[in-house]
């Protein structure tokens, strides 16, 4: 014998189906926008890739050129990369801080569809990558950074920022979503993030470091990520320098969406 | 909505070894308001995240609007409406955008979710300051916010979890007339209190927590009356509490106290008597002895942990 669970009329859930997580979905994550968008952050997005395209410029551009090397196209993709983290880190934050003031809490015990706290914090995000890729593009181009390969090769770097942002965001978030608040899920965030920036071919190539450190740095996901980035700004795009990061960035999905749908279920 | 009452049966939830609920069993028929009544750490909030699919019970069943909180979770949150202890409140949001965005989430249509946070906002005196952000707000503003957040949709079933904790005596009458309104409307009403001064005012039935237990349920005029209208309070030497005590239980029911102090419901004149002759017995020698009107904890007390000592109330999350 088998029993149907009586379902409710067409239309009427709020819950389930992928018309409410899209609606809910976008409800959320303009209303993390709205947030987000204060005097404060569009300063902060403003003026911090400056700050760190022409400092870093300024402090080792010479001794690059010395070198042979055009030290705005190698930084430029770099400081992309970091603003990947600084997106995360925030929404894992911001995650944390909805679990503290009980909107966490809303959007489980009413009708809403299960996947759309998430679905809000990824798709606010994208938004963020791409007026932070805007800006560093920009910030970039006036100290000489050029997309020098095919328009399909620029979108793919666009693309390639974006997943690895959104692959950072779900461990922050599982971060956020098991943290005791927000300032616990920031310093608990800051270290891996320092750690995996500097020690990665983000400022300086892979040569520069010791021997021993070099196979892992320049294996590490970080240095993947920024080396596809760098590939897909040149006059040449190889596949061969694209796949690496692709690699790293299902993998570590799979665990952080993993992380975070467990978290989901369990936070209070 | 005929039959959307609450059934709760054999409720058990632990963490790790601490047990907050124990075999709680009780209902609420449709249309009317129970009053969980318990002390800090009862396990008033344990109950209502169970009911309201926040937590899974360990044991027991439990239906809101006939479906089975554990199996039926959607249907369950279709029904319901909770405004829980502590408000769950997007600070930086205005109020009235906190209240579009909760219509938005349950697919009002963004004009339908204006009006209806409009309406609201109206409803609980809150147009004036709709345009501020939350974070500007008193605290009586917000539980009044997050109350009308609740209702941004008709819903049959209504969770309150200490609603009026906090209040002033103003916002105080203004949650409950509201909570007395919506009763009239037909909603059924879980609320949690640690006053007995708010059940009585509003519950048809209290149901009493302790530790975990269900230690008492009636109307509260039956609980009232079980405690009875006055206390006798007797002084002892501090070092022979334990021994009047023990004394007094003999005969008499739910005798708290401490340090010396002990207190027994006096319905009548009678047990006055009725004491001195049991500590006369045991050869205690009482040092006062008084007959007044219980404290609301007096009466907290004996309803909830009858023989109990009364000590510090256990730490309180935030
Ligand atoms: N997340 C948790 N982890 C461990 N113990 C918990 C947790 N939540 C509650 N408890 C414990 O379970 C018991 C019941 O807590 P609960 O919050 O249900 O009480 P309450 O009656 O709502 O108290 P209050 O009046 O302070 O709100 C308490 O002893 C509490 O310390
Ligand atoms: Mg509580």
């Amino acid at each position: 014998m088998t029993t149907t669970k009586e379902r409710p009329r067409a239309g009427a859930s709020t819950e389930h189906g992928a018309g409410n997580l899209a609606a809910q979905g976008l409800v959320l994550a303009a209303r993390n926008l709205r947030r987000g968008a204060n005097a404060q952050s569009v300063v902060v997005y403003a003026v911090f890739p400056l700050v760190f395209v022409f400092g870093f410029l300024m402090l080792f551009g010479r001794v690059f050129e010395e070198r042979g090397l055009d030290y705005a196209q190698f930084l430029t993709p770099a400081i992309v990369v970091q603003w990947m983290f600084t997106v995360a880190n925030t929404s894992g934050v911001a995650t944390a801080s909805d679990r503290e003031s009980g909107m966490l809490s809303r959007c489980r015990w009413m009708p809403v569809n299960r996947g759309a706290f998430v679905a809000g914090r990824l798709v606010s995000d994208v938004v963020w990558v791409l007026v932070a890729v805007v800006v560093i593009g920009a910030a970039g181009h006036l100290a000489g950074f050029r997309f020098q390969g095919p328009v399909l090769a620029v979108a793919g770097f666009v693309a390639l920022a974006v997943a690895f942002a959104l692959t950072l965001t779900a461990a922050t978030t599982a971060v956020g979503l098991v943290s005791a608040g927000p300032e616990a899920a920031s310093a608990t965030l800051n270290l891996p993030y320092l750690v995996l920036i500097l020690l990665s071919t983000a400022f300086v190539p892979a040569s520069a470091f010791p021997d021993w450190l070099e196979p892992a740095v320049r294996a590490s996901p970080v240095s993947s990520v920024i080396d596809a980035l760098r590939s897909l700004a040149s006059a040449s795009p190889s596949a061969g320098e694209v796949w690496p990061a692709l690699a790293w960035i299902a993998g570590l999905l799979a665990v952080g969406v993993w992380a975070a749908t467990k978290a989901f279920g369990r936070a209070r | 909505m005929p039959g959307a009452g609450i059934e709760v049966e054999g409720l058990r939830k632990r963490y790790g070894e601490k047990t907050a609920l124990e075999d709680v069993t009780f209902s609420v028929a449709p249309g009317t308001l129970l009053g969980l009544l318990g002390h800090n750490g009862a396990g008033k909030t344990t109950a209502i995240d169970c009911l309201t699919t926040l937590l899974r019970p360990d044991g027991g069943h439990a239906r809101v609007a006939g479906h089975d909180v554990v199996a039926e979770p959607e249907e369950v949150r279709r029904s319901i409406a909770l405004t829980g202890q502590f408000a769950a409140l997007d600070e930086v949001l205005t109020g009235r955008e906190n209240l579009v965005l909760f219509g938005r989430l349950l697919r009002l249509g963004s004009r339908n979710a204006a009006r209806r946070a409009d309406e609201l906002l109206e409803r609980f005196r809150l147009s004036d300051a709709g345009g501020r952000p939350v974070r500007e707000y008193s605290g009586g503003m917000r539980r009044r916010l997050d109350l009308a957040a609740g209702l941004v949709v008709d819903r049959p079933v209504l969770f309150l979890d200490e609603p009026t904790t906090g209040l002033d005596p103003r916002s105080r009458e203004e949650v409950w007339s509201v909570v007395e309104e919506l009763r009239q409307g037909g909603t059924t009403t879980l609320l949690t209190t640690q006053y007995l001064e708010e059940a009585d005012r509003l519950a048809d039935r209290v149901v009493v927590l302790g530790s975990g237990r269900v230690t008492a349920e009636g109307t509260p005029g039956e609980l009232k009356d079980r405690v009875g209208g006055r206390v006798c309070e007797v002084k002892v030497a501090p070092e022979r509490h334990e021994e009047a005590a023990a004394a007094l239980r003999r005969s008499l029911e739910e005798v708290s106290g401490q340090n010396g102090t002990l207190v027994v419901p006096a319905p009548r004149t009678s047990v006055v008597t009725q004491v001195l002759g049991l500590l006369e017995r045991e050869g205690v020698d009482p040092e006062n002895v008084t007959l007044r009107k219980p404290s609301l904890n007096e009466v907290f007390f004996a309803l909830t942990d009858p023989g109990a000592v009364p000590g510090p109330a256990e730490e309180s999350r935030t």
